[in-house]
């Protein structure tokens, strides 16, 4: 009886508090823009989640219509490509800023700099940037100040770890690569260079860096690795890894390189192994709070709380490889 | 038309008493339920503040234990990893009991295990790579000195990264060389904890440390700003150990809402869990139970009016019909009943009037036949002496009856007829009186001098009072007089 005379009154309440939440400006629709590097047909920016439980922009219609907000009804999703090219980031940019969005999504480092380098007055909620205090993108974690927040990802220390674990991997490496493109990772890839060279140092192996600037010098950067002194690499946080992430796997699978990357993505695609961030989408929250008033600059930016370590046993028992007893113990998932 | 004005100054406006009733009794009956329902909402207004803040104290305490059990356990867990023999472990990797706690564990981020000497042995962490036999000296370290045989080491809250809330957490083995094993725990894993504590439908429950510092929070970015509670008024009293007020306190929370808030001290870490659960729903059952008094109130005085027509109708229309009867007996028609049937003390009053107009119609009638008696013996004794008197009478009436009928005030009438008939000096003439018949006519239209001019003119009947019998006629004349 209480619960039921409860939720009598809770219902017509809940409701006229929703319609005051939404019905604020009920004609105007809004407009969440999104700017990715992935091509649009890529799983990972597949819109529903049944398709792909890795996708983001999935996790955020599902995030947002949780909070009230339906696509189509009092919000509009606009998704902007650059397709991993520097030349294209330019037009997708300005296309965006043409809708006068309410808020934009940026996938990346690179995209969030050249967004913000655009526009100081329309929120930017960032889904994945390294080091955006030391990019400029704000001020402070705790207290961003200007138009942007968001979610950081793999911190610099991170780099000495994937060392660790691919080292644990092959024990017997003389040397690693290190992969990345140098006009899309942090930093030109600085970022975590510094942490690999001292996890190197300390491990007596030679870190070697293996900028690729096009997809067609991927097959080039990862044979140099195939010959001996036995050769691991280390796939740095790099949009142009994730985008071009088949072309990379077949390669380290063509030259037998026993490669670890960043996230989880690598893995679907048949990688060895990975570690970083465990996908926690949390973007739709800062979307709903600055499509309802709050400053982005208030709100904190958000660190990853939980690392996942995935590992692949088929691929390492085709590359010959034993995994030891601390990676299986560690591991989250470990796939066969 | 004298008789109009004395009359009007006597009587009642209508309604009057009607009114009288009916506002007395409304007024009553409002008095009643309004007090009652004043008194009524006062209290359960009271009880459920009482008991919301009861409530919610309860909410608070069980959030505080369940904060307490979360860190209770991963103590639990380096301690058994801290007691744990070195022997089991003497032939696999010297991380991977740690690693396995780290599995079982998401809130620990990094473990150190030092020796008695408090120097590093292994280093495991998620972030950064594993450290094995760095020999670091760490025993000038809090966490080596504050872990002791008894007691965890329950470091401060600091923010790794300046958003992330972390905690250091240390215990020391048993045995003649202890190992300490020094955790650092990520609070943020308290939000899962946090966010599906239940306050009502709205409500939320956040915890701060020792120093005012928000380190949890349902909305997961506030815990991060590293926002400083300590300012404000419950949390500043709260830390200086002013228990809650026991109808919980209301305040304005971090995004302006006003709640009804109270606190719990979490055992053993200090920090405070407060609970807060926004006013329109805290109040909400207690506005209801206000509204449906106010509802029962107007019902209540609605029906008392009603009632009130109803009983002031039956209480006046008795005592109107009372005053129209005594008005009738008073005019001299003595035929009607009056009908109140209330079965009270009115219908007795009424029945007193009934009795009383009976008796004055009895006494009439024996009057009257004595005074036929008397005429008849009369007239058989002098039939001759009366008639020249009588025609005398007739030639007078119209003079003097006319003149005295206006001229004269009514109360001295009677006199007037009197000096009128000493004048002539003759005996007054009695009419043989009309037998009472329907209705009245009214009074002012009989006896007095009207009543002479009758007289006179009934005289020319035959019918005379005998000289000499003067006295007699006055009595005869009699009857009439109550009209006056």
């Amino acid at each position: 009886m209480a619960i039921n005379r409860r939720g009598f009154i809770r219902l017509p309440a809940a409701s006229a508090a929703g319609w005051i939440a939404l019905g604020a400006t009920p004609d105007r629709m809004r407009i969440v823009a999104s700017l990715t590097a992935l091509p649009l047909d890529d799983e990972l920016t597949r819109r529903n989640m049944t398709d792909s439980a890795t996708s983001r922009l999935g996790g955020l219609i599902v995030g947002l219509r949780q909070r009230g907000w339906v696509e189509g009804v009092n919000f509009r999703l606009e998704v902007r490509s650059t397709f991993g090219a520097p030349d294209r980031l330019k037009t997708a940019v300005q296309e965006l800023l043409d809708l006068r969005p309410d808020v934009i999504l940026t996938g990346s480092t690179v995209e969030t700099a050249a967004v913000l380098a655009a526009t100081k007055t329309i929120p930017v909620v960032f889904a994945t940037a390294n080091d955006p205090v030391g990019n400029g993108f704000v001020e402070s974690l705790a207290h961003p100040g200007g138009n942007a927040t968001g979610f950081t990802n793999s911190t610099a220390e991170m780099g000495g770890k994937w060392l660790q674990l691919i080292r644990e991997v092959v024990p017997d490496v003389a040397r690693v690569g290190v992969l990345f493109n140098p006009a899309t990772t942090p930093r030109g890839g600085r970022f975590f260079l510094e942490s690999i060279e001292q996890e190197a140092a300390a491990s007596g192996v030679s870190a070697v860096p293996a900028p690729v600037n096009a997809p067609t010098e991927i097959d080039e950067a990862i044979r140099r690795f195939s010959e001996p002194p036995k050769a691991a690499m280390l796939a740095l946080v790099d949009s142009f890894l994730v985008v071009n992430r088949h072309a990379v796997i077949a390669a380290a699978a063509k030259y037998r390189v026993p490669t670890i990357y960043p996230f989880h993505y690598f893995m679907d695609a048949g990688g060895l192994m990975s570690y970083g961030p465990t996908l926690e989408v949390r973007s739709a929250n800062y979307v709903d709070l600055i499509l309802r008033g709050t400053k982005a600059g208030d709100l904190p930016v958000q660190s990853p709380r939980k690392y996942e370590l995935l590992i692949n046993r088929t691929v390492a028992r085709t590359l010959g490889l034993t995994i030891p007893f601390t990676l299986l113990a560690r591991a989250d998932e470990i796939r066969e | 038309m004298n008789e109009a004005t004395d009359q009007g100054s006597l009587r009642t406006p209508p309604g009057r008493l009607f009114r009288k009733y009916l506002y007395s009794i409304v007024a009553l009956a409002f008095a009643a339920l309004a007090i009652n329902t004043g008194f009524d909402v006062w209290f359960s207004y009271r009880e459920q503040k009482q008991l919301l803040a009861a409530t919610q104290r309860e909410q608070a305490a069980s959030a505080a234990i369940q904060i307490g059990q979360f860190i209770g356990q991963i103590e639990n867990q380096i301690r058994w990893l801290a007691r744990l023999p070195p022997e089991l472990s003497t032939n696999e990797d010297e991380r991977l009991n740690a690693i396995r706690l780290l599995r079982l564990s998401p809130a620990i981020a990094e473990i150190a295990q030092l020796d008695a000497q408090g120097r590093e042995q292994v280093r495991v962490s998620r972030g950064v790579a594993d450290k094995v036999g760095s020999n670091a000296d760490l025993s000038a370290s809090p966490a080596f000195r504050g872990a002791n045989d008894s007691r965890a080491y329950y470091g401060p809250v600091y923010f790794f990264g300046d958003t992330e809330p972390f905690m250091t957490l240390a215990t020391r083995g048993t045995g003649r060389a202890p190992d300490v094993i020094v955790a650092e725990v990520n609070l943020r894993f308290i939000w899962d904890l946090v966010a599906g504590i239940r306050v009502g439908n709205t409500g939320k429950a956040y915890v701060v440390n020792r120093m005012g510092v928000l380190i949890a929070h349902p909305d997961l970015w506030r815990a991060l700003q590293r926002s400083d509670l300590s300012g404000h008024i419950d949390v500043r009293a709260a830390l200086d150990g002013v228990g809650p007020p026991s109808g919980g306190h209301v305040k304005e929370d971090l995004s302006g809402q006003r709640v009804l808030s109270t606190y719990a001290t979490v055992p053993s870490l200090g920090w405070l869990v407060f609970v807060e659960l926004p006013l329109t729903e805290a109040y909400a059952p207690i506005y209801a139970s206000i509204g449906r008094s106010t509802f029962l109130l107007v019902i209540l005085l609605v029906g008392a009016v009603l009632v009130s027509l109803v009983l002031s109708r039956r209480m006046t229309v008795p005592i109107q019909m009372l005053t129209q009867g005594a008005k009738r007996i008073g005019s001299g028609d003595l035929g009607q009943r009056l009908a109140i049937k209330t079965g009270d003390e009115l219908e007795a009053l009424g029945d007193q009037f009934n009795r009383m107009a009976a008796h004055l119609r009895e006494s009439y009638a024996t009057l009257e036949r004595k005074v036929v008696e008397r005429t008849s013996e009369l007239e058989k004794a002098r039939p001759g002496a009366c008639r020249a008197r009588c025609r005398r009478a007739r030639a007078q009436r119209g003079r003097s009856g006319q003149r005295d009928q206006v001229a004269l005030p009514r109360r001295r009438q009677p006199r007037a007829a009197h000096a009128a008939e000493r004048r002539h000096g003759r005996a007054a003439i009695v009419g043989r009186r009309q037998p009472q018949r329907g209705p009245a006519p009214p009074s002012r239209h009989r006896g007095g001098v009207g009543g002479n001019a009758d007289r006179a003119g009934r005289c020319g009947a035959g019918i005379c009072a005998p000289r000499g019998q003067h006295r007699n006629s006055g009595d005869a004349r009699l009857p009439s007089r109550p009209a006056h």
